[in-house]
């Protein structure tokens, strides 16, 4: 950074013509540049490409939005300034009103015949567990006939892991954001291995839903109404401090979620077999906290959402076959292309034949500034999800160029605790090229398989130039 | 960006500041070197004909701009080659050091604190006089707060000492002071000085920045920019005591 | 009587190194007492408990709690106002951290990671209104080099500008000194007392060297884009940088330079001027209005200024003036000089075919081919489509000049060449051989071919003025620093029967 010779008290054009040796920014031709530096002028050359393709007018377009600089202010300012509290543990039914019969799942709008294996399984799985079918055979079939319904998570202000499929009989966390009176929600975690979310619906999946309708439940649903509200954004602060990136990465989060809900589960009013089953069931999950940081991820991009000019993208998400996002100044149109397949490591005999094309609404992390955008502050993933430390400080680094921010409480201790790249910006994106990075896991291709393996990510590029047409087409 | 100077000595660009372009651009003369800091080298000219405020400071482009600078456009750290009491050359729009030499080829512009219609107000230099060179460091203490109080003395019309005592500081100091004297100083003192005696709403802030200058470099010019401020508006013209 | 306030904000975590800091900053503000903000751990809680503040109860090790003890309520509102000054300054990113980041992709990206005063932006023209917004956006003014920018585009361009109290120079803008720094196409001179508004760039460039030659430097040249004083774009840039410059200390007066300019925005532009308080004078080209070199005599005798001999090399062995038959070829490389010279040869020849006419019906067809006065822009954007401006790849007029030596109907040569940063390193040899080997030919045909050359530069460029002037001299070419003086040099030659 060069010192500023500029006056910092006023005069026209900001001062230009008080400077005493003008620093200056280049993009394009390189000779300028060298005739500066000639001059023992302080010179950053902008590493300037095009834009994506045909995009320059809408950029134009969207750039020149008078609205713009305040809505995107607006919108990171309230991306931001969002709480997250776990106030409540829920029933779908009675925390989203779901009806039976219906079904949320993640990422974009989807129906039986596109959707993918582990997509599918879950449903399989989720039908199985309300007592819809009592066959996998039957559920299939009752499912490819359209007999039931199925409908985002998103679209309830609830957010869920890889197949994110939720049914009305399903517990949820429920968190709130006092500042902007709202409300998101999350299933709880199953673990890992065969699980619904990776698409697994065996006999051991149904089963534990039914123990955690009954059992786990019920018991968080104690502590948390008795020792509640516990603050997720600053165990969020907290872990991103203690190597988390809160996307692929919960360890930390998970043993500090445990240390609040602990004192409640206890003392809850269940057996104390049950208790200690929910405990272990708990503490042996490293991933147990991401269905907390996702919802408090959720309500921050909810803050942010539906200011008219903003191009801050809200939502980054994935069925598994589409990856669809949604952007503030665009109201609740998705913009979606064909899921990319995760690149990383494999669990087992695993291998990239295995993978099932990208999966989750858990990217709704990287859409608040962290997961993925916060890799600096975890070096340890990339023995999970492949690259090396070199790679997991670049990719946070390389996200400033696409967002509008870096968040005040979310920090990366090894980049001098700089604040996470925060705050996606469509035209940014547009513009540099660069995708945002998700940090995820895999599931399996085939239904039923569950988890195959973590990896990289990115969305499918056109997503972006697309927003940006409909950002352009309502300025 | 290396260029070879008469093939001999590669050369990088540099701006000269215009307080010492005559310096820089005269004949070739040794120069001593007082300091050498990853992002400031400061260099006094050492033959018979010198004086002892003779100074050039060389600074990479993220230091500290003094008035007396040739500025670099590369950030620190600048690798010259020569440490504390090496002895260099300086002339013809080069800085030759060990292996490399900076080529003056423009100049930059040092802002410089205004000056008003002559005041009724009066400063006692006496005592800001008597304390020159008390104070450790490159830059002793009271010698930061004269330059201060000279700063805002040009700025608000009183008048300034008749001489200065610069032998009895450091080099580079006594450098300062000549700049000082003539109005000029870091930019952001200027700044504050100007917003000073404006009452501006800025004040705040530039004298934040102010005071983030070394380590008691800016609380030094504060102290003397307040002191002839405080002088110019209180009732009694006699101003500063000693 | 002391008053303590604590004030507890939820969920708002710090590290206790930086709290530790917050903490100290605090206690030292003036009026505080005593001061501690921690996060609300037990610990911290009887700590500060033991200090006589009432901690409320529902604190936990999540929350921060700020707790001012002040001599009265200004202190502690000013001890409250510190701590959240010191934890808002805790927050600001810092540079430091492993690993370097990586290049910025977008100019707003650079100005921000190079904390730069100004943007240069030469991308290609259909993606310069992005970056040139991006730069405006970030607070900069922008030196637009890119050409085909659309009007449309230029001026929501400058309009946002304004509206952020910066500058677009630009676009299709070559020239322009900030305090003393060369962006683009510029020349080496002393800082001085005259302000510039170039909405052309070889027009400046010709100015601030006569004002060199005459000892006289410039403060700044804030280039305006060549559009800016047509009725379209009205003088939205010019307005703004005559103001930023009248406000300049170091600047005492104004010259303004263009192409012929549209007449209503020059009348409008003029008013504004007269209401600055500085001088502005003003050499826009036109007929009927004072060549180049004549406005910027008008300007150093207004200023009190001597107007010198300007410099030339008068070659010996030309022919007897009035003796040449055959027309004038003009060969410009700086579309202002082929403007100024039209202009001038216009008077004494009339008509004169060009590929940037006077008149529409004097426009060239595609040959740029005729027999009678002609003058050639090579700047031209025409004349630049996939290949660079002819003052860094000459090739084009290279070629022209061999054929008009060989061709009977040119009676004399008139070339330009322009010097500094951005030009051509060594523009003079290259010249001097087309210049020989054109003189020879034409001696070959039983003719004897003047050539004139304007050279624009000053002894600071880093090509040198009299360096390159004595060498095209050496080769026979009569040379003059001032471009009115060259035409009449060459429309001396002329008058003999065709």
């Amino acid at each position: 950074m060069t010192q500023p010779t500029a006056p910092t008290t006023g005069g026209p054009l900001r001062g230009l013509l008080a400077v005493e040796s003008p620093a200056v920014a280049t993009a394009g031709v390189p000779l300028f540049a060298e005739a500066l530096r000639g001059q023992a002028v302080a010179v950053t050359e902008a590493d300037w490409q095009p834009p994506m393709e045909g995009t320059e007018a809408n950029l134009g377009t969207v750039m020149a939005d008078t609205r713009r600089a305040e809505a995107n202010a607006t919108a990171y300012a309230r991306l931001t300034a969002s709480t997250a509290e776990l106030c409540d543990v829920k029933q779908a039914k009675d925390a989203l009103g779901l009806e039976r019969g219906t079904f949320l799942h993640a990422g974009p709008p989807i129906d039986w015949e596109r959707a993918s294996g582990p997509l599918r399984g879950a449903f399989i799985g989720a039908v199985l567990f309300e007592g819809l079918a009592d066959t996998a055979e039957e559920a299939e079939k009752a499912l490819a006939a359209g007999k039931f319904t199925f409908e985002p998570c998103h679209h309830r202000n609830a957010v869920g892991p890889m197949a994110g499929v939720v049914s009305p009989s399903m517990w949820m966390y429920g968190l709130r954001d006092e500042v902007h009176d709202a409300w998101s929600w999350c299933s709880l975690n199953e673990g890992l291995g065969k699980v619904l979310r990776y698409g697994a619906y065996g006999p051991e999946v149904v089963d534990r839903l039914h123990w955690m309708t009954d059992v786990l439940g019920p018991i968080l649903q104690q502590s948390v109404r008795a020792t509640g509200p516990f603050d997720i954004k600053s165990i969020l602060a907290q872990m991103l401090q203690m190597g988390d990136e809160g996307h692929n990465r919960n360890r930390a989060g998970s043993l500090m979620l445990l240390r609040e809900l602990l004192p409640g589960m206890i003392t809850a009013d269940a057996s104390s077999t049950d208790i200690a089953e929910a405990v272990r069931f708990s503490g042996a999950n490293e991933h147990f906290f991401l269905n907390l940081g996702m919802p408090a991820c959720k309500l921050a991009t909810m803050a942010a959402h539906g200011i008219p000019g903003s191009s801050l993208v809200t939502t980054l998400a994935r069925n598994g076959t589409d990856f669809g996002i949604r952007v503030s100044g665009t109201g609740d149109e998705w913009f979606t292309g064909p899921a990319n397949t995760p690149e990383g490591l494999f669990l087992g005999d695993y291998g990239p034949e295995d993978a099932n094309p990208d999966i989750g609404d858990s990217a709704i992390t990287e859409t608040a500034g962290i997961g993925g955008f916060a890799m600096a502050a975890a070096p340890a993933i990339v023995k999970f999800v492949g690259g090396d430390v070199a790679f997991a400080l670049r990719a946070t680094q390389t996200m400033y160029e696409i967002t509008m921010g870096e968040h005040p409480m979310y920090q990366v201790p090894i980049l001098d605790f700089r604040g996470t790249p925060t705050g996606i910006d469509v035209v940014s994106v547009v513009r540099t090229g660069i995708l945002p990075q998700i940090n995820t896991g895999m599931a399996g291709r085939v239904a039923g398989t569950g988890q195959v393996g973590a990896g990289l990510v990115t969305p499918p590029a056109e997503c972006f130039p697309a927003a940006l047409a409909a950002l352009a087409a309502r300025v | 960006m290396l260029t070879t100077v008469s093939g001999v000595l590669p050369t990088i660009p540099g701006a000269v500041s215009p307080l010492v372009r005559g310096l820089v651009a005269g004949r070739l003369r040794p120069a001593v070197v007082l300091a050498a800091f990853p992002s400031a080298l400061y260099l006094a000219l050492a033959d018979g004909d010198a004086g002892h405020a003779d100074v050039v400071a060389v600074v990479t482009s993220d230091a500290l701009v003094l008035p007396t600078s040739i500025l670099l456009a590369t950030p620190s750290p600048h690798p010259w080659g020569v440490v504390a009491g090496d002895v260099v050359m300086l002339g013809g729009d080069v800085v030759a050091l060990r292996g490399h030499g900076i080529r003056v080829v423009r100049s930059w512009r040092p802002r410089r604190v205004g000056t008003a219609a002559p005041s009724a107000a009066t400063v006692d230099w006496r005592g800001l006089l008597a304390d020159v060179g008390r104070g450790e460091g490159l830059t002793p203490r009271a010698d930061d707060v004269l330059c201060g109080a000279l700063l805002a003395a040009r700025a608000v019309g009183i008048a300034g000492p008749e001489t200065l005592p610069l032998e009895r500081t450091t080099s580079l100091s006594a450098s300062l002071l000549v700049a000082a004297s003539e109005g000029y100083a870091v930019s952001c003192v200027v700044d504050h000085v100007a917003a000073a005696v404006a009452g501006s709403p800025d004040v705040e802030r530039t004298r934040e920045q102010v005071l983030a200058i070394g380590h008691t470099s800016g609380a030094g010019l504060v102290e003397g920019i307040d002191l002839v401020l405080h002088a110019a508006t209180s009732p009694q013209p006699e101003g500063i005591l000693s | 009587m002391s008053i303590t306030h604590v004030d507890v904000r939820r969920g708002a975590y710090h590290d206790s190194v930086t709290l530790l800091q917050v903490s100290r900053t605090v206690a030292d503000a003036e009026g505080v007492e005593a001061a501690q903000v921690a996060m609300a751990t037990e610990l911290n809680v009887e700590v500060l408990t033991g200090m006589g503040f009432d901690i409320p109860d529902g604190a936990g090790p999540n929350d921060l709690v700020l707790a001012v003890r002040g001599a009265d309520d200004a202190g502690v509102a000013a001890g409250m106002a510190v701590a959240e000054a010191a934890l808002a300054a805790k927050s600001v990113p810092s540079s430091g951290g492993f690993g370097d980041p990586p290049t910025p992709r977008t100019v707003g990206g650079a100005l921000r990671a190079g904390g730069a005063d100004l943007a240069l932006i030469s991308v290609p023209g259909r993606f310069a209104t992005a970056e040139a917004l991006d730069a405006i956006a970030a607070g900069a003014s922008v030196m637009l080099f890119s050409d085909n920018v659309s009007v449309e585009d230029e001026i929501l361009l400058k309009d946002a500008a304004a509206d952020a109290d910066v500058l677009v120079m630009g676009p299709d803008c070559g020239t322009a000194v900030i305090g003393g720094v060369a962006l683009g196409f510029a020349n080496v001179v002393e800082a001085g007392p005259i302000g510039m508004v170039a909405a052309s760039g070889t027009g400046a460039q010709q100015l601030m060297c006569l004002l060199d030659a005459a000892g006289v430097g410039i403060s700044h040249c804030l280039g305006v884009g060549g559009r800016d004083l047509k009725t379209a774009v009205g003088g939205r840039s010019t307005r703004q940088a005559l103001a930023a410059l009248a406000a300049d200390p170091a600047t005492t007066s104004i010259v303004v330079v263009s192409k012929p300019p549209d007449e209503a925005v020059l009348a409008d532009l003029e008013e504004y001027a007269g209401g600055l308080g500085v001088p502005v004078r003003w050499a826009t080209l036109g007929a009927g209005r004072p060549d180049l070199t004549s406005a910027l005599e008008a300007v150093l005798r207004a200023e009190g200024r001597d107007v010198p001999q300007w410099p030339a090399w008068v070659a010996s062995e030309d022919p007897e003036p009035g003796s040449v038959a055959g027309a004038l070829r003009g060969l410009f490389c700086g579309g202002t000089l082929a403007d100024d010279a039209m202009l001038i040869a216009a008077e004494s020849l009339g008509d004169i075919r060009s590929n940037i006419p006077l008149r529409d019906d004097l426009a060239l067809g595609s040959d740029l081919r005729d027999d009678g006065h002609l003058v050639i822009d090579f700047g031209d954007d025409g004349l630049t489509q996939g290949r660079a401006h002819p003052m860094i790849d000459p090739s084009l007029r290279m070629e022209r000049i061999a054929a008009e030596a060989a061709d009977p109907t040119c009676g004399v040569l008139l070339l330009d060449l322009v010097l500094g940063y951005g030009a051509h390193a060594d523009p003079a040899g290259e010249l001097a051989d087309a210049i020989t080997a054109a003189r020879t030919a034409a001696r070959d045909g039983g003719r004897v071919l003047p050539v004139v050359v304007s050279v624009t530069g000053t002894e600071g460029d880093p090509q040198g003025l009299t360096a390159t002037c004595e060498a095209l001299a050496a080769a026979g070419a009569s040379v003059f620093l001032s471009n009115r003086d060259a035409t009449r040099h060459a429309l001396t030659f002329l008058g003999g029967t065709r």
